[in-house]
């Protein structure tokens, strides 16, 4: 008992001194750290993600050919009707190319899309993140928006080799730059997660609206990406308002909740926008320090 | 097998239990709790395992709860060391069933209210604080905590029994 | 269940003592953890309800949170005063303590291996490690916002914004007053992040995408943070500049605060974030209405003086909003007109222009050039940006500041004060020379020609001189001065109406206290001699000592307008004006009489002086006027014109002046018709509207 006393008073010490050590380490050692104990659950998270897939797929294959044979029909349909939308949206691109070029306007970010599966979600009320199939082999880069079509899901924060985290919508430390539907002329409003009970639907905080915006009547107001702060698109839908419209503490500015415009509780499959350069976020945050903020000077 | 990998052994004969709480927070996403067992996993293996396996042991599912997650990287994994250095130096202290029981929940929740506690004080520029919500999603994830130690400490404990009888540790 | 635990049996058992032991030391770690990890982590979220009631004022102290200020309207509604949102980018300075520290300890190391180091300054090394740390977060700022990756290769920066030095630096002096004065606040870094240097009003579209960088690309969670407020704004930048003035910033505590009844305020520490005081115009004589009233905020503070949490706050309330009566489209036809009057060197030449409602006495239009912008003036003025405003004159609203000598607009007093003590009539007639001899000096009529019979109808339209030097003569200079006071020509205006707020002062700010009527007593008074006749010659012409402002002679030709003799202008819309003047009585002309000046004075636009200002389809009574003044020593002109229209149906009056400088030929009708004009052609617009 008195050695065992001994050995945990020393093992304790020990401890202590060993926080202080670690508090008192390069990051990179810290993040390296982290990084492997990542890469470790990596394999086991794709495996049995990979398993849900095949699971599903054989739960395909027993369908009927005749139901097989109408959802092929429905789908040729809806190829037809897209494949006229996109030859309109061709057109409509290279016109607006053109009055781009005309107007010297900026052109808007490139950006290659890389499409993944959802391997799982993890949810509290200080983080909503879901983790995606696709990591840095893919060229997913952190940062990078993350959509189901035209809709937010969220942002890449962490990327490993073959799996990234993302930040939802709703979680507390998502940011991002809106518009809201009825707003003539639009005005930047800020989004940002917020922290969820139990049991509830995630929401965002939409603020710093001004005193004299109305919602539309009749609607619920969407609230769409600017496009200006070079991360996301232009125009992809948020979410909605959910409630009215209140005062801030401040009185005069106001501030709504969001719902997303997707439930992301059940999204299978996501899209993640990888600008073709990194942005100037991105090259902050690059825990490498590859790149010298002097060079920029 | 020499004895001196069975801590690492043991990691990876519980990693999928792990795994296993970690997808069914999954399949409940909507409840925005987290199927917290990190604590639990190491009771019994810090009766057993002598003291720095045991830290090692507890260091290594530390990290792993909180590498896929924001919490501030070794707050977990320091306070899982600390328990188990408590719990291999005094094994008296959980000698018989409703001891390990009390010290099961004891050290899950409590071990789960530090990383809970760590992330909020992360985040504390980045989302604002509203203290009722704090204690009501807290007292939450501690009951969840607790509730799921109960309900998992037996099989864990002889699952965990039985790799260590297997490992022939005493 | 012994199997499943695999417990060792109870092989000896525990003496009591042992087990009550192993039991305390167990509850002893368990509690001391639990207490650890939330008290020493946490303690400063868990713990506020009991901190609050231990704590006593010497850890606490209140922070005043200023209120929007109300909004200023035109009469039609159009918002020319407003909020907008600002954002500033902020930096937590107890959460950069560390970094503070370990620069410092470098710093201080350099110092130490550097031999040509005397002795080391600590303070000075604190004083740059925290500016260090803080400039190298403001150079990630920078990056983020100006890096322009969008479209090539190569990364590069592209400032599109214009560069600040001041902005893209921390001010020392500010940081050392800032940890001085207000250590518990944020820092600022830069105070409006769309406007950099709030001296560059780059466009909204440019505005945003700044605003949207920082947000969506600077890293999240740091000791940086964004915060956004309302501040004033001048949509219509220059316009109405004088007559809306700007604010300041102001530390002083507002009297207004709410709710601190259970507080015991007084013995509580207080700190405010800065506060906006009117510092001109509307914004300064209306504060107390626009201020609103001001919140509060209760915190504790930490050893070191920071905030450390809230504890307590109410909310500030939004300031009343003002309806002016100003008209925007009427006071822009002004100021773009005041501004095509140029000098020899294409700057526009300083003059002030007012439009009146001739039956209420609002004031639809006040300009006063040259002006400057109230959108610069919101944060802190710059010295360059001051100097140039006053080495122009820029602060002075010439509208009802500044002193001038009415010139030939004074002839309509004359003529009324001729007719209303019978020296003469509407329809008698005095042969005019090129000249008129008085003492032993001979006053000459303008252009000198001479204009043969002329009656008041004429006169008005040709502004003789010979004629007023001959019924100013005849009148004398205390009858001439009295009907000058008669009409208040120095009388003060714009006084606050009581209903409102402090009837002791003025709707617009310090209007000028040195109006001249001059009369024997008067120059005695100045110690300029014994008054003669050629003084009452100059005083008939509005020559002289005569002073008075573009508002009074506004008022003047609102009341002929009216036949009453006092006008009481006003800058505040009230749709239900009376339109009531006080002090207003008759003229007391007959109707011949009174007639006599009307015609005069629409003959002079249709025909005589003020022709410049014709507009077809509507007819216009006026008078011009060209006075000298001394500039530098040497003659210029004064360009004047009153009146009002339409000539038979009077809405509007207006009076326009325009200082002529050494070079340029000034005259009356010429210079300033073509302001009046367009105030006209304003108004009309507005009327047909309605």
């Amino acid at each position: 008992m008195d050695n065992n006393r001994q050995g945990a008073k020393a093992s304790i010490i020990a401890l202590i001194v060993f926080i202080g050590l670690w508090i008192l380490l390069p990051s990179a050692v810290r993040r390296l750290n982290k990084e492997a104990f990542a890469e470790f659950q990596a394999p086991a998270i794709q495996l049995l993600s990979k398993s849900r897939d095949l699971a599903r797929y054989w739960e395909l294959r027993s369908r009927s050919t005749e139901d097989l044979v109408a959802a092929g029909r429905d789908l040729a349909r809806i190829n037809a009707t897209l494949e006229l939308k996109l030859q309109a949206m061709e057109d409509i691109r290279k016109e607006n190319l053109r009055l781009r070029e005309m107007l010297r306007y900026p052109t808007s970010t490139d950006y290659l899309t890389v499409v993944a599966r959802v391997a799982t979600r993890d949810t509290s009320s200080w983080w909503q993140r879901m983790l995606i199939r696709k990591g840095r082999n893919d060229g997913i880069r952190p940062g990078c928006p993350v959509v189901f079509g035209n809709r937010v899901v969220g942002r890449v924060t962490t990327v490993h080799l073959n799996i990234s985290e993302v930040e939802l919508v709703t979680s507390p430390a998502f940011r991002c730059t809106a518009f809201l539907e009825g707003d003539d002329p639009p005005r930047i409003v800020h989004v940002s997660g917020v922290a969820s009970n139990p049991f509830t639907t995630g929401r965002a905080k939409v603020s710093v609206i001004q005193p004299d915006y109305t919602p539309p009547a009749g609607q619920v107001a969407k609230v769409v990406t600017t496009g200006l702060g070079g991360v996301f698109p232009a125009g992809l839908i948020l979410g909605t308002l959910d409630g009215g419209v209140t005062s801030t503490a401040q009185g005069n500015l106001k501030e709504a909740y969001m719902v997303p415009s997707k439930n992301l509780d059940t999204i299978e499959e996501v899209s993640v926008l990888v600008p073709k350069y990194p942005t100037a976020g991105e090259i902050l945050m690059s825990p490498t320090d590859r790149i010298k903020l002097e060079e920029f000077k | 097998m020499t004895l001196t990998w069975a801590w690492l052994i043991l990691f990876l004969a519980t990693f999928p239990w792990l795994i296993a709480a970690d997808l069914l927070g999954s399949s409940l996403s909507g409840w925005n709790l987290v199927f917290y067992i990190s604590g639990l996993v190491i009771v019994t293996p810090c009766r057993r395992l002598r003291r720095w396996q045991a830290i090692l042991f507890s260091a290594f599912i530390g990290f792993t709860f909180e590498a896929l997650r924001p919490i501030p990287h070794g707050s977990l994994a320091f306070s899982l060391v600390f328990i188990a250095i408590i719990l291999s130096s005094f094994p008296e202290l959980l000698r018989d069933k409703s001891r390990l029981n009390n010290g099961a929940v004891l050290v899950n929740t409590a071990s789960c209210l530090v990383w809970y506690v760590a992330i909020a004080f992360a985040m504390r520029n980045q989302t604002p604080f509203v203290l009722s919500s704090f204690l009501y999603n807290l007292s939450l994830q501690l009951l969840l905590a607790a509730g799921l130690t109960l309900l998992l400490l037996k099989p864990i404990s002889v699952y965990q029994n039985q790799v260590m009888d297997k490992l022939r540790i005493p | 269940m012994k199997s499943f635990f695999n417990d060792t049996p109870h092989s000896t058992p525990s003496d009591p003592l042992s087990r009550v032991r192993i039991n305390f030391l167990f509850v002893f770690f368990v509690a001391g953890f639990i207490y650890i990890t939330t008290g020493l982590a946490y303690r400063q979220l868990v713990q506020a309800s009991e901190i609050m009631i231990q704590s006593d004022n010497q850890i606490k102290r209140v922070v005043i949170r200023p209120p929007a200020r109300g909004k200023i309207y035109d009469r039609h509604g159009y918002t020319i005063v407003d909020n907008r949102v600002r954002w500033s980018v902020k930096a937590d300075l107890l959460s950069l303590q560390p970094e503070f520290r370990q620069e410092y300890l470098s710093l201080i190391r350099k110092a130490k291996a550097d031999p040509t180091v005397p002795k080391i300054n600590y303070d000075a090394l604190n004083e740059q490690a925290r500016l260090n740390v803080l400039n190298g977060w403001l150079d990630k700022i920078w990056f983020v916002i100006d890096a322009n990756t969008d479209k090539p290769k190569k990364l590069k920066t592209v400032a599109k914004l214009p560069s600040n030095k001041e902005e893209r630096t921390v001010n020392r002096l500010a940081l050392r007053k800032h940890l001085t004065e207000s250590r518990a606040l944020k820092f600022t870094l830069i105070t409006d992040l769309a406007f950099p240097g709030s001296e560059n009003a780059s466009d909204p579209d440019e505005a945003n995408r700044t605003v949207a960088r920082f947000i969506e690309q600077f890293p999240q969670g740091g000791p940086i943070s964004l915060e956004s407020d309302m501040v004033r704004s001048y949509p219509y930048s220059t316009m109405a500049a004088h007559v809306l003035g700007y604010v300041r910033d102001s530390t002083d505590l507002p009297p207004n605060v709410d709710d601190f009844t259970d507080l015991n305020f007084d013995n509580l520490q207080k700190l405010r974030y800065t506060g906006k005081r009117g510092a001109a115009g509307i914004e300064q004589t209306f504060d107390p209405i626009l201020s609103g009233a001001s919140g509060w905020e209760l915190w504790t503070k930490t050893s070191s003086g920071y905030n450390k949490e809230l504890l307590r706050s109410s909310e500030p309330r939004q300031g009343s909003s003002i309806n002016l009566s100003l008209d925007i489209n009427i006071q822009l036809a002004a100021e773009e007109a005041l501004r095509q009057i140029k000098d020899s060197t294409g700057n526009p030449l300083p003059g002030a222009a007012v439009m009146l409602d001739v039956n209420t006495g609002e004031i639809l239009a006040m300009a006063s050039q040259p002006t400057f912008d109230p959108n610069r003036l919101v944060d802190r003025i710059s010295n360059k940006y001051y100097d140039e405003i006053e080495n122009q004159g820029g602060w002075l609203n010439r509208a009802t500041q500044g002193q001038y000598a009415p010139g030939s607009t004074f002839k309509i007093i004359t003529a009324i004060a001729g007719m209303r003590n019978h020296i003469i009539d509407w329809d008698d007639i005095l042969e005019c020379g090129t000249s008129f001899r008085v003492g032993n000096r001979d006053f000459p009529e303008h252009g000198g020609e001479a204009f043969g019979s002329v009656d008041v109808e004429k006169m008005l339209t040709i502004s003789s001189n010979v004629w007023n030097y001959r019924v100013g003569l005849k009148l004398g200079p205390e009858l001439l001065a009295k009907e000058a006071r008669r009409f208040g020509l120095d009388a003060p205006l714009l006084r606050m109406p009581p209903s409102l707020t402090n009837p002791s002062t003025t709707e617009l700010p310090y209007p000028t206290n040195r109006l001249v009527i001059p009369d024997p007593a008067y120059k005695m008074r100045i110690g300029a001699g014994p008054w003669n006749s050629g003084d009452t010659a100059n005083m008939s012409i509005g020559q002289g000592y005569t002073l008075t402002t573009p508002l009074h002679m506004a008022c003047l030709a609102a009341s002929v307008a009216r036949n009453e003799t006092r006008t009481t202008p006003t800058i505040i819309h009230d749709p239900n004006r009376d339109g009531r003047h006080e002090g207003a009585v008759s003229i007391g002309l007959n109707k011949d009489q009174l007639e006599a000046i009307r015609i005069g004075m629409k003959r002079c636009v249709e025909v005589g002086t003020a022709r410049s200002m014709q507009i077809e389809g509507l007819s216009i009574a006026a008078k011009t006027g060209t006075s000298e003044y001394f500039k530098n020593g040497e003659k210029a002109h004064l360009a004047w014109v009153i009146g009002y229209a339409p000539a038979d149906n009077p809405a509007v009056a207006f009076a326009v002046l325009i200082e002529g400088q050494l070079d340029t030929s000034t005259w009356g009708g010429k210079t300033a018709g073509p302001v009046a004009k367009a105030m006209l052609e304003g108004w009309q617009v507005e009327n047909d509207k309605d």
